[in-house]
C-alpha cells in the first residue's frame, strides 16, 4: 500500500492523482490473491457445478451452499472476527464477491442480499447484544438475512414508509403493520432488516425474525430473470418486535438505510466484473467453435469488435472497483473492528465514498448489460434460445439497473453528493471551478506526438475533468441548490463525472502496470486504455454541448462553446486495429487474461 | 508423523488453444492461468489428513520462482506447517535435475514420509518422485491409492491396470507417489489462508545448496515442441442438438446397437 | 552394433501387452540399425511364457527365482543394474505402467543412464536415441534427446506400438542367469492383488456404452445419464475423474486403471480423451465423442465428433427416443 493516497470522496473531480497513489489489481498481495482463489475454487466446485439446479428457485440448495460458504469463511467477509466473521479488507471482500458466484445468479443474488444488505445493518449499527446474537449465525450461514425496505408505495422514495410501528402499552414491544415488496431471499430468510414509521413520522429500523407471529408472505414473483432467487412480498400483521430489536435509534432509520445501500450498490460492480469475465469466456468459446463461410466467426471484424469492447469495459470497470476498494480500506484503517463504535465509525467512513459507490453501481450494471447483450448477439439465434447460459444471463442482468437504487436515482445522487460536499466545505469544488475557468484563456491543449506512453490519453482525462468542472459550475450557478430538480442536466453532469472516474482509473492503473511490468507486458492494457479513452472523449463533447445549450444562450453560450472546442480538440487514432489486437490476444485462451491469476 | 510433500505449479490447459512460442521449445504462457498440480493437491490433502490423525508436521517444497510460492501458500492454507522454495534462477531444469535439487535439500531434513504426485499436468513425466526416492535411499512405490501407517511400516494400495490393485507392506521412511482419487481434497478456507500468512516459508537459492556445476545439469534436452496435425481425427457432426441426436441414433442403428 | 534391452512385464504368469508392443518396436529399430534385441525376464520358477518371448527376440535373459514372481522395485533394479553394467545396452525399454513408473526412475538413478518416460515414439538419429512424448494433456508433442551417455532408458506408453498380426519369428536363445549375490532386502513386500474393478455390472460385455466424464459436472447428472443409457439400450460407463469424485463406483471406469472395453459403439459425453482413457477404448468399434472443447484430444481418437454442450445433446436424444 506504499505511496497510496487517502483521497477524499469526490476528490478525483478536482485533483489529478498519480499512478502510485491509487490501488490497482496489480497491487493485490499474496493473501488477497489467495482469498480470490479460495472463492473461485469454491465457486467452480460447488456453485457452477450445480448451475443447472440453481436456474429455478431451490431454497434448500441455496441454504446449504450458503452454509458451505460459511464453513470456509466466505460468508463473513464484511463481519468482525469477534462475532465469527472473516473481517476481510474491502479489496479482499470485493475479490470474494467477484469470484464466488461464477455467473450463477441463483446463488449470487442470495449471497449478495445475505452478506450485504441482510447482515451489514446489524454489523454497522447493531448493539453489542444484537451483534452477539445474530452476527455469528449470519457468518456461518445458520441464519440467512434479508433486507425489507421497498414497499408497494415506496420504491425510489424509500425513506418514508407506510408501515407503522406502535409502542405497546407495557413499553416492551413495537407492533408493526404493513407490507414490504420485492424482498430478496424472503422465501427462506430467517431474519429481516425492516423499516417502519414510529409515531407516524420517525422512520426507524428493526430486526425481525421469520418465526415470529404475524409475518406472512405472498407468492413468489414471476420475474423476467434471476429465476433462481426468491422474491416475495412480506406482510406484517401485528408483529410484536421486542424493543431490543430496534436497530440504531428510533427516528434514525434513514442512517441505516442509506449506509447499507451504499455498500450494496458498490458491490454490484465487483459482481459485474466477475460475471463479465465468465460471459466473455462463453462468448469467445462460441465464436471459436461456430464456423460460417468456412471460418470460425471469431475471425470476422465485427465479432472481434464485440470481443474487444467487452474486454475493454471489463478492464475499465475492474480498475474502478479496486481503486474504490483501496480507498475504502485506507479510510477504515484506523478503526478497531472489535470496538463498540466500530460499526458506526465504519458507516461514517463508507458514507464519505457514497459518490464513488454510486458511480460503481451505474457503471457496473450498464457494463454487464452491454456484455450480456453482445454475447447474445455473438451467439445469434442460439443466443435467443432458452436453456442457455447466455440467454438467461441476458434476462438476469437487467435488474441491476433497477435495484439498489435505479441508475437514474444514482446519477442524481452523484450530483447531489457532489454539491453537498461542496456546500459543506468537504470538497473545494467552487475554487476548482474558478481555477479552471480562469485558466481557460491561456490554455493551449496540444495533442500530437507522444513523448511518453499514454501522454495524449492523460491530456484527454485532464480535459474531461476541466469540462466537467466548467459544466457543473455553469449549471450550479444557474440553478443553485435546485440543480437536482433539473434532472436531465444533472444526469448529463453525472455521466461526465462517471467518465472522469472511469477514464482516470483505467489510465492510472495502466500507467502503474507499465512501471511495474514494462511496456511489452502491458501491450493489451495500453491498447484497451487508448481505445476506451479515445472512444469516450468525443462523447464528453456531446454531453457538454447539451448542457451548455440547455442552460445558456447568446454570447454566454458562444463563449462556452468556444472554450469547449479548445478543450475537446483531439486527433483520432485507429481504434479498429487496437481492438483487433485486443480480441486476438483473448481468443486463444478464450479468457480475460489482463489481470494475473 | 513428519511428512514432506513435493509440489508443482502448472498452467491450466483444458479448453484452451495452446500455442508454441517463438523458440519452438516452449508454449506461450502470457494468457495462461495457473493452479496447483492436481496430483500434488491429493498428496497435500493426504499429508494433512495423516497429520490430523497422527500428529507431526507437514513441510511442502517446490523448485520454482516467486510465482510458484502460490502453491506453497495454498498448501499452508490447507494445513501444511512449513514451506521451502528453491529458487532455480536461470537454470534450465528437467525431472532428473529437479530430483537432484530436491534430494540435496531434503536429505538435511527429518521425516518419516515423502509424498509426491504421480505426475505433473504440464510435462506428464512421472519421474521426479521415484528418482528422488532413489537419491534419498528410500523405500518407494508409485501410483499409491491407499495408505495406512502401522508404526515403522505402512500398508499401501497401488493402482495397477485393468481395475487391479496391489496391496503391499512398505518400510518407513518411504517415498510414495500419490494417485488422484485417494481422498477428497478440501477447499482452502479464509481461516486457513490467514493462518498460512504466519507460517514459515523459506527461500533457498539453488547455487547455495551445495551441488557443483557438473551436478546441476539436465539429462534430457528438448529439441522441439509441435502441435498435432488438425486433419487427423473424427468426422464432425454439425448442426443443432436435434440434428446431432438424429445422426447419433442413425449411426447406432447402422451398427446394430441400441434399443 | 548395439543392443536394445526390453524388460518383460508380466503378471500372474502372463505377459502383458505392453511387452509385445515394446518387442515389436525394438525389433523394428534393431532391424534398421543392426542392433541385437535382448529381452530380460525377471520372473518366478518355470514361467510358461519364455517361448513367446524367445520368438520375438534375439536373446532372452531369464533370471529365475520365486522372489521375482511379483514385481519388486528393489530386486528388479539391482538385477537390471548388474545386467546393464555388464552389457551396456544402448536403449533399455520398460513399459510405462504402474510398475514401470516405480522401476524406471529408480533404475535411471542407479545406473546413471538418462530416462525419458511415457514415450509414444522412438527414433535413432546419428546413433542417438530420441523420443516423442505428449505433454499438456495431449495437446502438444515434444521431441527430446539426451545428454551423452553409454546408454539410455525409455519407458513406453502402452498402445503406442501395435505389433503386427503375424510376427516375423525370431529364434531367441534363452540364457538363464544367476541373481547377483548381494541382493538387497525388499523394503516393499507384496501381500495380495485385489480386484477393485469388480461390481454389479460388467461394462466389458456391453454392445453400447454411454460413457460420462468430468464434463458431467455433478453426481445428480450421472443419474440422468444413467437413465439415458438405459433408454438407449446401453450401459453406463465413465472416465477416471468421475470415480475420483465418487460419482460412480470403479467398475464403471474405462481406461488403463479401469477396464478395456470393446463395444460396438462407445458414446463419450464430456470426456476429454486423456490417453489413459483412450487406452481403454482401442478395441471399440465406433467412437462418438461429444465435448464442448473442440481441441479435446478425444476428437483425434473418435470416429465421429460433436462440439456442443453434452446436456443439450443428451436432452435431444431423450426427446427423440421418447417419440420413437
Amino acid at each position: 500500500m506504499a505511496g497510496e493516497k487517502l483521497f477524499k470522496g469526490g476528490e478525483f473531480l478536482i485533483v489529478e492523482a498519480l499512478p502510485e497513489e491509487v490501488f490497482t489489481p496489480e497491487d493485490f498481495n499474496k493473501e488477497q490473491q489467495m482469498f480470490a482463489k479460495s472463492a473461485e475454487e469454491f465457486g467452480i466446485g460447488e456453485i457452477a457445478a450445480k448451475g443447472d439446479d440453481l436456474v429455478e428457485l431451490n431454497p434448500e440448495l441455496v441454504r446449504s451452499l450458503l452454509k458451505k460458504a460459511g464453513d470456509l469463511g466466505l460468508l463473513g467477509a464484511d463481519m468482525p472476527e469477534i462475532y465469527g466473521g472473516s473481517e476481510l479488507d474491502k479489496v479482499s471482500a470485493s475479490l470474494v464477491t467477484e469470484w464466488i458466484s461464477q455467473g450463477i445468479t441463483g446463488f449470487a443474488v442470495a449471497y449478495a442480499a445475505h452478506t450485504g444488505i441482510g447482515s451489514l445493518p446489524i454489523v454497522l449499527f447493531g448493539t453489542p447484544e444484537q451483534k452477539k446474537k445474530y452476527v455469528p449465525k449470519l457468518a456461518s450461514g445458520e441464519m440467512v438475512g434479508a433486507f425489507g425496505l421497498t414497499e408497494p408505495g415506496h420504491g425510489t422514495d424509500a425513506l418514508t414508509s407506510d408501515t407503522t410501528a406502535v409502542l405497546s402499552e407495557d413499553g416492551k414491544y413495537y407492533i408493526l403493520n404493513g407490507q414490504k415488496q420485492f424482498i430478496t431471499n424472503a422465501g427462506f430468510a430467517d431474519l429481516f432488516i425492516t423499516f417502519a414509521q414510529v409515531d407516524g413520522e420517525k422512520f426507524s429500523s428493526f430486526i425481525i425474525e421469520r418465526n415470529w407471529g404475524g409475518i406472512s408472505f405472498d407468492e413468489e414473483e414471476k420475474k423476467m430473470g434471476v429465476h433462481g432467487t426468491s422474491t416475495r412480498a412480506v406482510i406484517l400483521q401485528d408483529v410484536k418486535v421486542p424493543v431490543e430489536n430496534v436497530l440504531g435509534e428510533v427516528g434514525r432509520g434513514h442512517i441505516v438505510a442509506l449506509n447499507t445501500l451504499s455498500i450494496g450498490r458498490y458491490k454490484i460492480s465487483p459482481f459485474a466484473v466477475g460475471s463479465a469475465k465468465i460471459l466473455i469466456s462463453e462468448g469467445v468459446k462460441y465464436a471459436k467453435s461456430r464456423v460460417q463461410f468456412g471460418k470460425p466467426i471469431c475471425e470476422f471484424g465485427l465479432i472481434k469488435h464485440k470481443i474487444a469492447e467487452m474486454v475493454i469495459k471489463t478492464y475499465v470497470n475492474e480498475s474502478m472497483v479496486y481503486r474504490t476498494a483501496g480507498l475504502l480500506d485506507m479510510t477504515l484503517e484506523g478503526i478497531d473492528p472489535s470496538s463498540v463504535e466500530a460499526g458506526e465509525k465504519t458507516g461514517e467512513a463508507l458514507r464519505k465514498y457514497a459518490l464513488e459507490c454510486s458511480i460503481n453501481k451505474v457503471f457496473g450494471s450498464e457494463m454487464l448489460d452491454y456484455i450480456v447483450d453482445e454475447c447474445v448477439q455473438i451467439m445469434g439465434g442460439y443466443g435467443y434460445i432458452q436453456d442457455n447460459l447466455i440467454e438467461s444471463a441476458y434476462r438476469d442482468s437487467r435488474i441491476n439497473r433497477i435495484w439498489e437504487g435505479t441508475n437514474e436515482i444514482n446519477r442524481l445522487l452523484i450530483v447531489y453528493m457532489m454539491m453537498r460536499a461542496a456546500r459543506k466545505g468537504e470538497l473545494p469544488l467552487v475554487e476548482a471551478i474558478k481555477k479552471v475557468t480562469g485558466e481557460l484563456l491561456s490554455l493551449r491543449p496540444h495533442m500530437g506526438e507522444e513523448n511518453e506512453v499514454l501522454e495524449n490519453e492523460s491530456r484527454m482525462v485532464s480535459m474531461t475533468r476541466k469540462i466537467g468542472l466548467i459544466a457543473a459550475g455553469a449549471a450550479t450557478q444557474k440553478y443553485m441548490e435546485k440543480l437536482a430538480d433539473q434532472q436531465e442536466i444533472a444526469a448529463l453532469i453525472a455521466d461526465i463525472v462517471i467518465q472522469i472516474f472511469a477514464m482516470e482509473s483505467v489510465l492510472l492503473r495502466t500507467l502503474k502496470k507499465i512501471k511495474k511490468d514494462g511496456k511489452e507486458k502491458s501491450k493489451i492494457h495500453i491498447a484497451a486504455t487508448r481505445v476506451y479513452i479515445n472512444d469516450v472523449f468525443p462523447k464528453i463533447d456531446v454531453m457538454a454541448k447539451q448542457i451548455f445549450a440547455a442552460i445558456s444562450e447568446g454570447e454566454e453560450l458562444k463563449t462556452q462553446l468556444m472554450a469547449l472546442k479548445k478543450l475537446t480538440r483531439y486527433t483520432p487514432i485507429n481504434c479498429i486495429d487496437l481492438r483487433r489486437e485486443i480480441a486476438d490476444s483473448v481468443i486463444p485462451t478464450a479468457s480475460y487474461h489482463l489481470t494475473k491469476r | 508423523m513428519d511428512i514432506i510433500v513435493c509440489v508443482k505449479r502448472v498452467p491450466m490447459t483444458q479448453e484452451i488453444d495452446i500455442e508454441i512460442d517463438d523458440s519452438g521449445k516452449d508454449i506461450k504462457t502470457d494468457a495462461l492461468a495457473y493452479v496447483v498440480n492436481d496430483w500434488d493437491n491429493y498428496a497435500i490433502e493426504e499429508s494433512v489428513l495423516l497429520k490430523e490423525k497422527l500428529g507431526g508436521t507437514v513441510t511442502v517444497i517446490t523448485v520454482g520462482d516467486e510465482d510458484d510460492e502460490d502453491v506453497l501458500r495454498r498448501a499452508l492454507a490447507m494445513g501444511a506447517d512449513k514451506a521451502i522454495r528453491i529458487e532455480p534462477g536461470e537454470l534450465g531444469v528437467d525431472g532428473f535435475l529437479i530430483s537432484s535439487i530436491l534430494a540435496q535439500v531434503i536429505k538435511g531434513l527429518e521425516y518419516d514420509l515423502v509424498l509426491t504426485g504421480v505426475q505433473a499436468d504440464d510435462d506428464n513425466f512421472g519421474m521426479v518422485g521415484i528418482m528422488l526416492a532413489e537419491k534419498l535411499g528410500l523405500a518407494h512405490s508409485a501410483v499409491v491409492t491407499g495408505f495406512e501407517a502401522e508404526g515403522s511400516e505402512a500398508t499401501i494400495n497401488v493402482e495397477l491396470e485393468g481395475g487391479l490393485d496391489e496391496v503391499s507392506k512398505i518400510k518407513l521412511p518411504a517415498l510414495l507417489s500419490i494417485q488422484t482419487g485417494i481422498n477428497e481434497p478440501r477447499y482452502v478456507s479464509i481461516m486457513g489462508i490467514r493462518k498460512a500468512g504466519k507460517k514459515e516459508l523459506n527461500v533457498v537459492k539453488v547455487e547455495d545448496i551445495g551441488l557443483s556445476d557438473e551436478e546441476l545439469v539436465r539429462q534430457t534436452i528438448i529439441e522441439e515442441y509441435f502441435l498435432p496435425l488438425e486433419t487427423e481425427g473424427a468426422e464432425m457432426i454439425e448442426g443443432d442438438p436435434s440434428n446431432v441426436a438424429e445422426a447419433i441414433l442413425r449411426i447406432l442403428k447402422e451398427k446394430g446397437v441400441g434399443a | 552394433m548395439g543392443e536394445i534391452l526390453v524388460v518383460v512385464e508380466h503378471r500372474q504368469g502372463e505377459v502383458r501387452d505392453i511387452t509385445f508392443e515394446m518387442l515389436s518396436k525394438a525389433g523394428e529399430l534393431c532391424k534398421q540399425f543392426s542392433h541385437t534385441l535382448t529381452a530380460a525376464v525377471l520372473g518366478g520358477k518355470e514361467e510358461q511364457f519364455i517361448d513367446e518371448i524367445a520368438k520375438r527376440s534375439d536373446n532372452v535373459i531369464y533370471y529365475e527365482d520365486d522372489r521375482l514372481k511379483n514385481f519388486s522395485a528393489d530386486l528388479y533394479k539391482e538385477i537390471l543394474n548388474d545386467l546393464i553394467e555388464e552389457s551396456r545396452p544402448l536403449i533399455t525399454l520398460i513399459g510405462h505402467s504402474s510398475w514401470g513408473m516405480d522401476l524406471a526412475p529408480s533404475l535411471s538413478i542407479k545406473t546413471g543412464y538418462p530416462l525419458a518416460t511415457d514415450c509414444v515414439d522412438i527414433l535413432i538419429e546419428d546413433g542417438h536415441p530420441k523420443v516423442i512424448r505428449q505433454i499438456y494433456s495431449g495437446k502438444v508433442f515434444s521431441k527430446m534427446s539426451f545428454k551423452e551417455s553409454d546408454g539410455y532408458l525409455i519407458t513406453v506408453r502402452p498402445g503406442s506400438f501395435q505389433p503386427p498380426e503375424t510376427i516375423e519369428k525370431k529364434n531367441g536363445e534363452v540364457i538363464k542367469k544367476d541373481l547377483p549375490g548381494d541382493l538387497p532386502e525388499m523394503r516393499k513386500e507384496f501381500i495380495e492383488f485385489v480386484d477393485s474393478g469388480a461390481g454389479d455390472i460388467d461394462i466389458t460385455q456391453a454392445d453400447l456404452l454411454v460413457s460420462v466424464g468430468r464434463g458431467i459436472g455433478e453426481a445428480e447428472n450421472v443419474e440422468i445419464m444413467k437413465e439415458l443409457a438405459g433408454r438407449m439400450g446401453g450401459v453406463l460407463a465413465c472416465s477416471r475423474p468421475v470415480v475420483d469424485k465418487n460419482w460412480l463406483p470403479k467398475y464403471h471406469q474405462v481406461g488403463t486403471s479401469g477396464k478395456s472395453v470393446k463395444p460396438k459403439v462407445y458414446l463419450a459425453f464430456g470426456i476429454s480423451g486423456a490417453f489413459q482413457h483412450l487406452a481403454g477404448i482401442t478395441g471399440a468399434g465406433t467412437v462418438i465423442a461429444i465435448n464442448k472443447d473442440k481441441k479435446a484430444p478425444i476428437f483425434r481418437a473418435a470416429d465421429y465428433g460433436v462440439v456442443d454442450d453434452l446436456f443439450k445433446v443428451a436432452d435431444a436424444l431423450k426427446e427423440q427416443l421418447k417419440e420413437s
